[in-house]
């Protein structure tokens, strides 16, 4: 079993202190690289396997993407607007009952124009022109699949591998098995930005990032677009920095006297958390304060990128977290749900993620971050091919379609350049190469260097782990 | 104290680690554990995943094929396959990832040399009465038979008992475990004076008997229960079960015996003629989650909430993991997935929809009137009646002005066809397909107020005895109850209306629909022209941009050729609310209509039906009411200051009427049986579309069976549990209670007693705990004395290193619990010294102070929890459990704190020690108000009759932690206050900022740089590791 940071310090600190050390320990404890040391020892012992990937940047897309107008170019569709979805092709799949009830299902073909990129000359949607510039350092899966159907469970799923609540997020697991490469910053960090094409979207829920039955310091700590980018950090008004600098000391100095007398190794502990505390409360600033970025990296990322809360200043501030050693970063897009008036929306949700979202790529590229950087890119499930709503030659809308969607990544050792898996004509089912969200999680890992059938916790006296019981490396996407 | 360890073995299970001679091995304790963590998932109770037909979880499946050959370990199949070097035969495999150690191989060995004895899982055995052992009592303090089984054990490993905490560390421990508040300085000094050999039982006796044990008990129950104050899933909007939230208190507080209490909560319903109280208390089971996400298959999420009460009651009552046997059978434990089909037919037949989660208390519910708020009702009723009078005596001041006006309105009525005048139709019947209440304003509208559903259809029907109609006017008026006061309770205020159908229905009950001919509309949204409620698609629709500056839209709709009304029939529209746009139901509207083809949609008159009628009649004719319905149009019309003035106050007073009698009651829900039960299937692979075996309601094999009974039901299912010779009730509740006092149940795992939980600590302790629960009636209170009142409980909690080397966990009890007080106490505890407390019991939940934007930021946003309104006045102030649990976003104050997220049930406690706890406590503005609370007691001259810095110290720290500063703490927290003090006096400004914080007044009458330095101090106290811990 795997122990968390905590309990290794505590052990530490017993050692020393079982060796009449007592507060001398407590001052090495508190040294300043102690906290990395530990860490360091830590995380390499849970390696089991040589890691590509040190650090995550996912970008979840929600809401459920439209692959069929982004990624999975159907041009022999054209001639089949309007018709009947062949039965052959639904394979009675069940539908959500936002559609079931529909007297028809007609095709509705993208109206978006596709041109082929890079040197692999892969298709991309027009609504992707700054993707298109760094295709060649994407791998585009067009064959993931997935379980559920709404929302809820589908998001639930992605992120923590199981629809029902109560798990651990992928954050939180990395952040139990690998721990973190700073000590002034938490290990999974969570970045929030709405969507522009669809106001009323589906909402997010602070269990995505939670961290279930693991430890709760494991859970992602939500950055908010506020004065306080983390809840808490800023000293109450009337308290300064040098102010509060001296009430720690005397804090810390009294329970020093207490864990004398009362020997438990948690008050150690404590003395170090609120040190921890105490760094965070600069680290978190200078984080978040984008003035010393050049011109040129805040053109790349787009005016957004100025404004607190945007996908793009997300994606610049997610590049400056792992910058900074934090172990997963993990941005949700929200407005990807285009029941209807998708091409509107559509073109709205991209004007709002595209050009950052390879500005990130680029920004990681050119400083050397890309090869241990994974970035991920997509939504919970897919749309369908048929109309929701009423077809008409400018506006259709889809329904959630959980058979066959696209998800990128990039970074990491993945294999850039790659366009994985196939879907059929309607890009309805998969006909190639399936890639389930399992896979995916297990790929995730295997790349930070874990084993995903070897990170477990017990709880309820099962080990349990990301992937359930399932889950198979994608081992043709990686290099 | 090697004689003293020698001599306590003889009544002890065997400690290995200490014994020369080793003792005999169970199976249970020793060898099971072992087999389960490693073979079970493939030579255990699940059939389908069983390899080789070899089972190891029954003593027939060991002796079978010679796998265990009790005496004969080179007989034993078992021995040589996982003793082998073989990669293909060693046991486990070595692509499972599981591996035995050399120990272990050798304690299989060995229990198999000694016979091999076979038990059946320990917590599936009924507890047996036993008398507790027989310890060395001269260096010992025994109180009760608890310290006689812990002393026992500590003995075994040569571990002694903890002297006894200091007195003033006692009675805060006391205080916080038994009623989650810290104790006054009152207390503390009383009890610490008090040399009565009983004083320490008067202080528990008078803590049991606090309004606050309910408050504090209730505690891990609602985390168990997974209670909330939203339906969570994506929408997560609002629900009402604080009801059921203040029954839990109150049964604690009464100190309901736990069976009555497990007997309500499951099957208060099917008791007979049960009260009030006893259906509320059955929303325990109606606290799952619900969902209202739009295209949700409802059968699939009605599965989920039936898979939630058999997990969530098997958890909390049986300990065991049923859940595992959702899918497939169970893998280590002998629970089949009909096991769990079995019981998930008690929870399958109640009367609830699969996806219902908008409205406050989904049904099955029941309305409860709360007569607190009686006597508000009242005085408001009196004054709309003194209001009316008030109205009527000045219209009667105001004869000749309302005889002109009503000659006026009689010139425009004369004209009836000439399209000057709008004629508001007045239903007599309104119908809501969502069942939403529809009721008629005294302007002739309606107002939709209750659920706020998807989607809607509404049917207006009114009487078409005489006259011409060729015109129809729908108008949408905006409202305080909307959204931005708009249109709709929509997410932004705008409504989206998808068709507009009118039906004449003549008396003989034949009707046509009605052709429009074209209709026009006062303004439309881009994409949603009010041409497109005429078609018959339910996804376009007419909508406007929502204004506040625009009180109303309004759309004309021209009908084809003229009606003409007759004695009997009926005019019915149809307002249809289709699109995928969610709850974009007009919230206000009023129709009318004109004999007129030519009437413009803007301009003429509004005049309701009665109004005319009344007006055409002649004086000396008219009715009593008619009479009053012209003094009310006059009324609404009239222009006179002071009717203008009355008219208002009558209206905001009738406003606050209808909103006091909505608040006066309020939903909750509660479990009620189908007339005729649901069948049940076990679900192939846990799919709910895919049914299998049927089943009935029964309880798991592996248990007691539920004898007499046919076809039993819940409430059989209630009294199987709580029958005095169930194996797992009793221990399951009181290695529960055990846990709040202990950090840890005696049983490590409460989620799980199967063969993957923990084995007991004190197995023999935990029995007599249970036997004795159920002896006593399931006296709960009496529980937590004994626990209580035991010398274990009242060690102190420091530690030496010897102890910590022996016992690092605390696991033999070799001292006082010493552990991070839960969420909800260590923000109840800052509230409580500071004074700020407001210690009303019960009641609507409250929202204290949390930071801006965390529900904003991510809420759905046609939810109807989408933005978090802080509370004022007292509700800031009220103790945590009351704090309104939004599911998709806790209150972050207690999430840090490891509180549970009430998505599913937990019984098992986290405690984490990090940054961001330290960062609430040092930040929040409720400790930084509590901090100047305590600050400004501190120099208040009314606690304190000296002023001397030293003794207000003295006075902090033993309000904060209890117990006497000592003289070097005083000097450090003195010379502490001098920096602080200085500090501020440099920085004045700074000082009055951090007077600011919070809500509570600040006092006035004393210096800002002195309260701010103090304000530091008490800060200081309140982060103390000894202030955030129970000690």
């Amino acid at each position: 079993m795997i122990s968390g940071n905590h309990t290794l310090n505590r052990r530490c600190f017993l050692d020393r202190s079982a060796n009449g050390l007592g507060v001398a320990a407590l001052a090495s404890l508190l040294a300043k690289d102690h906290g990395v040391q530990a860490d360091e020892t830590n995380r390499n012992s849970r390696l089991h396997v040589p890691p590509k990937a040190k650090r995550v940047i996912y970008l979840f897309q929600s809401g459920g993407p439209s692959q069929m107008d982004l990624f999975d170019y159907k041009p022999q569709l054209a001639e089949s607007y309007d018709r009947e979805l062949p039965d052959s092709v639904r394979q009675g799949q069940r539908f959500t009952t936002m559609t079931s009830g529909q007297g028809r299902f007609p095709i509705a073909p993208s109206i978006f124009r596709f041109a082929q990129h890079g040197q692999n000359g892969t298709w991309l949607s027009e609504l992707l022109p700054h993707t298109a510039k760094v295709v060649d350092d994407l791998c585009i899966v067009r064959s993931m699949h997935t379980e559920a159907i709404n929302h809820d469970p589908a998001v639930t799923f992605f992120q923590t591998g199981s629809q029902q609540p109560g798990r651990p997020s992928i954050g939180s697991w990395l952040s139990y098995g690998l721990g973190s490469e700073n000590e002034n910053l938490p290990a999974f960090v969570v970045l929030l930005s709405r969507g522009s094409g669809r106001p009323n979207c589906q909402p997010l829920y602070d269990r995505l990032w939670g961290s279930g039955f693991l430890p709760s310091q494991h859970q992602g700590v939500k950055f908010l677009s506020n004065a306080d980018p983390v809840a808490y950090l800023a000293n109450p008004a009337g308290i300064d920095a040098t102010l509060r600098r001296k009430m720690l000391d005397d804090l810390a100095e009294l329970n020093r006297r207490k864990f004398e007398l009362a020997g438990d190794p948690e008050i150690a502990t404590r003395i170090q958390q609120y040190e921890l505390a105490y760094r965070m409360q600069s680290a978190v600033p200078e984080l978040v304060d984008f003035s010393n970025e050049s011109a040129a990296t805040l053109e790349g990322y787009g005016p957004a990128a100025q404004v607190r809360g945007t996908y793009a200043s997300n994606c610049l501030l997610a590049r400056r977290l792992v910058e900074r050693g934090v172990r997963f970063v993990q941005l949700y897009h929200m407005g990807w749900d285009q029941h209807g008036s998708l091409p509107k929306q559509l073109r709205g949700q991209c004007l709002d993620t595209d050009q950052a979202s390879a500005a990130l790529i680029q920004d990681l590229k050119q400083r050397g971050l890309l090869e241990d950087t994974l970035v991920v890119w997509g939504g919970e499930f897919g749309r369908t091919i048929y109309s929701q709503g009423q077809l008409t030659h400018d506006n259709y809308g889809r329904d959630h379609h959980p058979r066959c969607f696209s998800v990128w990544m990039a970074g990491g050792r993945v294999k850039p350049g790659l366009v994985y898996g196939e879907t059929d004509d309607h890009s309805y089912n998969i006909v190639a190469n399936p890639v389930h969200v399992h896979d995916l999680q297990a790929t995730l890992l295997h790349l930070t260097g874990i084993d995903h059938k070897k990170l477990t916790f017990r709880f309820q006296g099962r080990d349990f782990r990301l992937t359930d019981v399932h889950g198979e490396i994608v081992s043709s996407i990686l290099s | 104290m090697i004689l003293r360890t020698i001599l306590s073995l003889s009544v002890l299970y065997g400690s290995l680690a200490i014994c020369a001679e080793p003792l005999p091995l169970h199976f249970n304790r020793d060898v099971r554990p072992i087999l389960s963590d490693n073979c079970f998932q493939c030579h255990g109770q699940d059939a389908g995943n069983r390899a080789a037909d070899v089972r190891l979880d029954t003593a027939e499946g060991q002796r079978d094929k010679r796998i265990v050959v009790a005496g004969s370990p080179e007989t034993s199949q078992l021995i040589e396959r996982i003793f082998s070097d073989d990669q293909d035969s060693v046991m486990p495999p070595p692509d499972s990832n599981k591996k035995l150690t050399a120990a272990q191989k050798e304690l299989v060995k060995r229990w198999i040399v000694e016979g091999a004895s076979f038990e059946k899982h320990w917590s599936l055995t009924p507890p047996i009465p036993r008398e507790p052992p027989v310890v060395d009592q001269v260096n010992a303090t025994l109180h009760n038979p608890i310290d006689q089984f812990v002393v026992a054990e500590l003995a075994a490993r040569g571990l002694t008992q903890s002297p006894q905490a200091e007195r003033a560390t006692l009675i805060r421990r006391l205080s916080l475990d038994l009623i989650g508040l810290p104790p006054s300085t009152e207390e503390v000094e009383e009890f610490c004076g008090d040399m009565s050999p009983n004083a320490y039982e008067k202080v528990v006796d008078r803590l049991l008997k606090s309004p606050h044990f309910g408050e504090r008990l209730a505690l891990p129950w609602l985390d168990a229960a997974r209670y909330a104050d939203t339906h969570g899933y994506q929408k997560d909007n609002h629900r009402t079960m604080w009801l059921w939230r203040d029954w839990v208190i109150q049964a604690m507080n009464a100190n309901m015996p736990f069976d009555q209490f497990t007997i309500e909560q499951l099957a208060g319903d099917l008791l007979p003629n049960p009260t009030q109280s006893q259906l509320i208390a059955t929303g325990f089971n109606r606290n799952h989650r619900i969902n209202a996400e739009a295209g949700s298959i409802a059968e699939e999420f009605r599965s989920e909430y039936v898979s939630d009460r058999v997990e969530t009651t098997s958890t909390v009552w049986l300990g065991l993991t049923l859940g595992c046997a959702r899918c497939h059978d169970h893998k280590f434990d002998p629970i089949t997935q009909k096991d769990y089909y079995q019981f998930y037919a008690f929870f399958n037949s109640i009367d609830e929809k699969g996806v219902d989660g908008v409205g406050p208390s989904p049904g099955p519910q029941i309305d409860i009137r709360l007569p607190e708020s009686d006597e508000a009702i009242a005085a408001e009723n009196r004054r709309i009646e003194k209001l009316k009078d008030g109205l009527q005596r000045r219209v009667e001041q105001l004869a000749q002005v309302r005889s002109k006006w009503e000659q006026q309105l009689n010139d425009t009525v004369g004209e009836v066809d000439s399209g000057k005048f709008w004629l508001v139709a007045e239903p007599n019947r309104l119908q809501s397909d969502e069942k939403l209440k529809l009721n008629i304003q005294n302007d002739g509208s309606v107002l939709v107020s209750g659920d706020n559903p998807l989607n809607d259809v509404q049917t207006i029907e009114f009487a078409f005895d005489t006259g011409r109609l060729q015109s129809l006017r729908l108008e949408a008026l905006s409202d305080s109850s909307h959204t931005h006061g708009g249109y709709a309770r929509s997410f932004d205020g705008s409504f989206v209306l998808s068709g507009f159908e009118v039906e004449l229905v003549r008396q003989d009950d034949k009707s046509e629909r009605v052709a429009i001919e074209n209709a026009v509309a006062s303004s439309e949204k881009t994409d949603w022209p009010i041409a497109a409620v005429l078609d018959e698609s339910a996804d376009t629709g007419w909508s406007t941009v929502a204004s506040p500056n625009l009180p109303t839209q309004a759309a004309l709709f021209r009908l084809s050729k003229p009606l003409v009304g007759e004695v009997g029939s009926t005019i019915l529209i149809r307002l249809r609310y289709e699109s995928k746009e969610e709850q974009s139901m007009i919230g206000r509207f009023r129709i009318a209509t004109s004999p007129s083809d030519r009437i413009e949609l803007e301009g003429p008159a509004t005049l309701a039906t009665s109004v005319v009628t009344a007006l055409r009649t002649d004086i000396s004719r008219r009715t009593k009411s008619q009479s009053k319905l012209l003094d009310q149009a006059f009324i609404a019309h009239s222009s006179d200051s002071e009717l203008v003035r009355l008219r208002s106050e009558l209206q905001a007073a009738e406003e606050e009427y209808s909103k006091l009698l909505e608040r006066a009651k309020t939903g909750v829900m509660v479990m009620k049986e189908l007339p005729k039960k649901r069948e049940t299937f076990v679900h192939t692979r846990g799919a709910y579309d895919q049914p299998g075996e049927k089943v009935e309601a029964n309880t798991p094999s592996c248990l007691p069976k539920l004898s007499s009974v046919d076809t039993p039901n819940r409430l059989d299912l209630a009294r199987w549990l709580v029958s005095p010779n169930h194996p797992l009730t009793a221990r399951v509740a009181v290695n529960r209670y055990w846990q709040v006092y202990f950090g840890n149940g005696l049983v490590r795992t409460p989620e799980d007693y199967g063969t993957q939980g923990e084995w007991p600590t004190h197995p023999e302790l935990l029995d007599w705990l249970a036997v004795e629960f159920v002896r006593s009636g399931w006296d709960v209170k009496a529980l937590q004395k004994l626990i209580v009142m035991s010398a274990t409980y009242q060690q102190t909690s420091n530690v030496d290193p010897q102890r910590l080397e022996l016992d690092p966990d605390n696991r033999w009890l070799s001292r006082g619990a010493r552990f991070r007080l839960p969420a909800h106490i260590l923000r109840d505890q800052a509230l409580a010294t500071s004074g700020l407390l407001v210690p009303m019991i019960g009641g609507p939940p409250v929202k204290p102070f949390q930071p801006q934007g965390l529900w904003e930021g991510i809420a759905g946003i046609n939810s109807n929890t989408t933005t978090y309104q802080m509370d004022t006045g007292d509700n800031l102030y009220r103790r945590s459990i009351y704090t309104y649990w939004k599911r998709a976003v806790p209150p972050p104050s207690m999430m840090i704190f490891d509180a549970a997220d009430r998505e599913i049930c937990s019984v098992k406690r986290r405690l984490t020690n990090t940054p961001l706890q330290a960062l609430t406590t040092l930040n929040d503005p409720t400790y930084v108000e509590a901090s100047r609370k305590l600050a400004e007691s501190a120099l208040s001259t009314a606690i304190l009759n000296s002023a001397e810095n030293r003794n207000r110290i003295r006075w902090m720290v033993r309000r904060v932690i209890a117990r006497p500063a000592t003289v070097s703490e005083i000097d450090i927290l003195e010379k502490a206050l001098t920096t602080y003090r200085s500090h501020y006096q440099a920085k004045r400004e700074d000082a009055k900022q951090l007077l600011q914080v919070g809500s509570s007044q600040v006092d006035a009458s004393l210096d800002p740089v002195e309260v701010a330095a103090w304000s530091n101090l008490a800060l200081l106290m309140l982060n103390l590791d000894e202030a955030l811990t129970k000690e």
